[in-house]
């Protein structure tokens, strides 16, 4: 549809003086189809001024964070933030302008400084708005029953019951802790997204995490039994936590691990544990297959598709939708629904992760990975729920298989660089001495490079398991799943002291 | 200091108005408030040209109520009507507990406070880019640029007691980041340099592209390492990196936390070795992001962390002081118990030397990785990726992948040299470190 927007030598005229012309400012207080109007109106706006995408994402968010130590609560806090997004790409520039003011001014004005920085004619320069012709609105809250999440979700004081028994069961089970610290968080958001490609959508997202700490103190011997579980969408999930198990597997942690010795630093056949081990699969090759890691050309898989990269032992996936998963989502935040991604199948690279600005400038297909933590920050592929699929290997054959070298049963964190040289910190590990586990040991970090670790990866278990994390990117700190059956990797340097 | 606030990035009497109107509507009186304003244009090449602007203020405001517990809200409104209903949240999620253990409320005692000048206008966006592309140029053509990022940006702080009375703060930083990367036969290689500066200065793009290809071009040529102990020179920023860290060990509200493995008994022990001077100095001339006041409202101030090896102080809030009954040294987090981490970090050099040290044969730490995961904060134990070299009989080499690991404890005590020049870093300011002996696990 073409609005003529003025008749005055061709000059653009600001709203007050458009009078009629111009959308009114929608209702702030909930995102929808009535927004349609004023979105439509902006990015014909874009579209008329040369830019060859443009998309705006409104976001009303709350969380609420609650901490306590041993038995009282120490922290109450809740964060509410309400803004806009708005991004315009142009050739290979792109530019974001992010506001807390989300009239239709506010957005007009955010908008013109986006073009302009982006190299696209002055708004002033523009004689024919065209207005953009929207999809019908794709509402993930309103299809899936979410509007009442927010009303639903479990009361502060609920949730603060629930972490102070955690943390009671923590000091009745464990023995001699030190002190015991227990926080829990819940996100609501809500999200509006419209862009140049005719996607209307909106979906809210409630996420939910907790995570404890007890410090175990013995003479000279110390140790932080950690934990961490989280979810999305089930909006009582907090008061429901089986606590029983997990304060028995810390119980276990704590009387294998509290005395443990140091680890000898060298090179090991290591078994990696289920679960979260899975970060081996995020940090060492999830990042480099990334959109941002192929434009910027330093990926070793950027011109590996369809070729082997891993063992054929291994198949990976990303995923989106696997129901309440951390990392899974309805739609992407540029408003695409949630994609199964098929990354590596028998050790041949299949797929990208691939976002709407990577798309075009890369010619693949996009996955439905655009990810942002917030307005502020623009969208790019991210990992959603990512994992090894599960293989045949027993663990009693695996860790026959190590013959002498290392479990590691549960990892900590980690990290990679742009080239792919990647380090996880390894929580609880055992030696492995003639096919058995032996003893504890700790102080384990595994280094190296995830193009080289993927072809050593020999057996994969049957026992796939998933934990929940946090990644932080060039678009922010998003939630994610990282997971994997048992893996056994053939050699791999250990530092250790 | 009074200060020129030519540019209003921070409406602080606005605020001020909306923030006593807002209280006296909910009817609260003991409450204080910390709100952050800023304005920014950033520029990043990491295969496309990414341009970001950014405008926006928050607030965080804290409530007691009758029991004396706290309750803390968030806010991207800083209009009456915003902050009211933050007030009212915060009010509420202090009534979850009766018996915590928190943060008295306090006004501001002393004289209200302005910091800093803004007297520069903001870096264009599209200026930005043209200065990084300009320096891109610049570099040799094996040198190709993963990422780099500039930055521009007005900030400002406020903090606001229940009566209206303040302190405020504005700057001017900047930002430059450089990555560069060569390939070699066997794998790529990186290098990084970070510079970040009051105000806005072009010079610095040229000084970082500069420096991040001199490293990288260096790293091109690589070894791998035996795993060994060695004596390992640790750079100023790497150190204070570490230091950071396990800033838990010094921090007050660790230590009633049960956190920290010093005790009360630590003060005035010898820790670390002799050489050791570390002082935080909050507003310190070269921190391009000076404090001026805390979260408690109080104003911040020069505090001796270690003094020829001995423990002189803990971080202290006045919370933790009042519990510890030690002094405070103007720490404090804006929480409902506030943490006590350091600001601006000060190593002293030193041209003493309290051991032997083989200049000839050592590891060079020069920068370390992914302190996230490989700090054990319960043990004060580090395993930590890093980048350097090693130099063996003189002659110094790259380093291709390794881990350096010990216990902090024992580093501090292991030093047995400092370099003679501080080098300013954006965390703090430290010399070189001479460490007797660390184990390097080398990857090959």
């Amino acid at each position: 549809m073409l609005r003529q927007s003025s008749l005055l030598s061709g000059l653009f005229l600001p709203q007050k003086i458009r009078g009629a012309s111009g959308p009114n400012n929608p209702d702030p207080s909930v995102f929808g189809e009535h927004w349609r109007d004023a979105i439509s109106y902006l990015l014909g706006m874009a579209r008329a001024a040369g830019a060859d995408f443009a998309d705006i994402f409104l976001e009303r968010s709350e969380v609420r964070q609650l901490a306590t130590q041993d038995n009282a609560i120490s922290q109450a806090d809740s964060s509410l933030l309400l803004g806009a997004g708005v991004r315009v790409a142009r050739g290979l520039t792109t530019s974001l302008v992010s506001t807390t003011d989300i009239t239709t001014m506010g957005l007009q004005q955010a908008l013109g400084k986006a073009l302009q920085a982006a190299g696209c004619k002055d708004l002033g320069q523009c004689i024919w708005l065209q207005e953009l012709e929207l999809e019908p609105l794709k509402d993930f809250a309103e299809i899936k029953g979410k509007n009442r999440w927010h009303a639903e979700n479990a009361s502060s004081k609920d949730t603060a019951d629930m972490l102070l028994r955690w943390n009671g069961k923590l000091q009745k089970n464990l023995g001699k802790v030190e002190s015991t610290l227990t926080s829990g968080m819940i996100h609501w958001q809500e999200v509006l997204v419209a862009n140049t490609d005719g996607v209307f959508a909106r979906d809210i997202r409630l996420t939910q995490f907790v995570r404890s700490d007890a410090l175990v103190v013995d003479g000279a011997h110390r140790f932080n039994a950690r934990d961490s579980i989280g979810s999305t969408g089930i909006p009582d999930w907090i008061l429901n936590i089986d606590l029983e198990t997990i304060v028995s597997q810390a119980e276990q942690s704590t009387k294998d691990m509290l005395r443990a010795e140091f680890v000898e630093a060298g090179q090991y056949p290591v078994l990696i544990g289920n679960g979260f081990g899975g970060v081996i699969l995020h940090e060492a090759c999830g990042h480099l297959l990334e959109t941002n890691s192929l434009l910027r050309g330093i990926s070793p898989f950027k011109d590996k598709r369809e070729q082997m990269i891993a063992h054929p032992a291994v198949t990976a996936w990303d995923e989106g939708h696997s129901a309440n998963l951390y990392g899974s989502l309805d739609m992407d935040d540029e408003g695409m629904s949630a994609q199964a991604t098929l990354l590596i199948e028998d050790g041949i690279l299949r797929n990208f992760m691939i976002d709407r600005l990577g798309s075009s400038r890369l010619n693949l297909p996009r996955t439905g990975s655009g990810r942002r933590q917030n307005f502020k920050f623009a969208p790019t592929a991210r990992m959603r729920n990512t994992y090894f699929a599960a293989g045949e290997a027993s663990s009693d054959d695996m860790i026959a298989a190590v013959g002498n070298g290392l479990y590691c049963k549960t990892m900590g964190g980690g990290s990679v660089d742009s080239t792919g040289q990647f380090n996880f910190s390894v929580r609880d590990a055992w030696e492995i001495k003639n096919g058995k586990l032996t003893k504890p040991l700790k102080g384990a970090v595994l280094i190296g490079s995830g193009a080289d670790v993927l072809k050593k990866i020999s057996l994969v278990g049957r026992d796939l398991d998933l934990g929940p994390g946090h990644c932080g990117s060039i678009s922010g700190t998003i939630y994610t799943t990282c997971g994997q059956p048992h893996i056994k990797v053939d050699n791999i340097t250990v530092g250790g002291r | 200091m009074a200060g020129k606030f030519d540019i209003q990035i921070l409406n602080h009497e606005q605020i001020a108005s909306n923030f006593i109107a807002a209280i006296k509507q909910c009817g609260l009186g003991r409450v204080d408030a910390m709100i952050g304003a800023s304005e920014s244009n950033s520029c990043s090449l990491a295969g496309q040209l990414k341009l970001d602007m950014d405008k926006s203020s928050s607030i965080s405001i804290r409530v007691w109520n009758d029991h004396g517990a706290v309750g803390i809200a968030n806010s991207s409104d800083t209009s009456t009507s915003g902050i009211a209903a933050a007030a009212k949240a915060a009010y509420e999620l202090a009534g979850l507990s009766g018996n915590a253990d928190v943060l008295a409320y306090q006004p501001i005692s002393g004289a209200e406070s302005r910091h800093g000048e803004l007297n520069d206008s903001l870096a264009d966006i599209n200026a930005i880019g043209q200065d990084l592309e300009a320096s891109r140029k610049l570099l040799p053509e094996d040198v190709t640029l993963p990422y780099v990022g500039a930055s521009h940006g007005h900030f400002g702080k406020m903090y606001i007691d229940g009566t209206g009375r303040y302190h405020v703060s504005m700057s001017s930083r900047s930002s430059v980041y450089v990555q560069t990367m060569v390939q070699t036969d066997r794998k790529p290689r990186v290098a990084r340099k970070h510079i970040v500066a009051n105000g806005y200065n072009p010079g610095n793009f040229g000084v970082c592209f500069k420096e991040a290809a001199e490293k990288v071009l260096f790293h091109k040529q690589y070894k791998n390492v035996e795993t060994n102990q060695y004596p390992v020179l640790i750079s100023g920023r790497a150190f204070l990196d570490l230091v950071y860290a396990f800033s838990g060990l010094y921090s007050g509200q660790h230590l009633l936390d049960n956190r920290s493995l010093f005790s009360k008994d630590s003060l005035s022990e010898v820790v670390a070795s002799p050489l050791l001077n570390i002082s935080d100095r909050p507003f310190d001339t070269r921190n391009a992001s000076p404090v001026f006041f805390n979260g408690e409202g109080s104003v911040t101030q020069e505090t001796a962390i270690l003094a020829k090896g001995k423990l002189e102080n803990f971080l202290n809030s006045r919370h933790s002081a009042k519990k510890l009954s030690l002094p405070a040294t103007g720490h404090a987090s804006f929480s409902s118990k506030p943490g006590t981490s350091p600001y601006f970090l000060c190593v002293e050099p030193s041209s003493d030397i309290s051991g032997s040290f083989d200049e000839k044969n050592f590891v060079y730490v020069d920068e370390v990785n992914s302190l996230h995961a490989g700090i054990n904060h319960g043990l004060g134990t580090f395993s930590l990726p890093f980048e350097g070299w090693i130099v063996e009989g003189g002659v110094k080499t790259s380093i291709g992948a390794a881990v350096v690991a010990g216990d902090f404890r024992e580093l501090l005590k292991q030093i047995v040299r400092l370099g003679s020049v501080a080098h300013v870093e954006a965390s703090g300011i430290s010399p070189d470190i001479y460490v007797k002996s660390l184990k390097v696990t080398g990857d090959s």
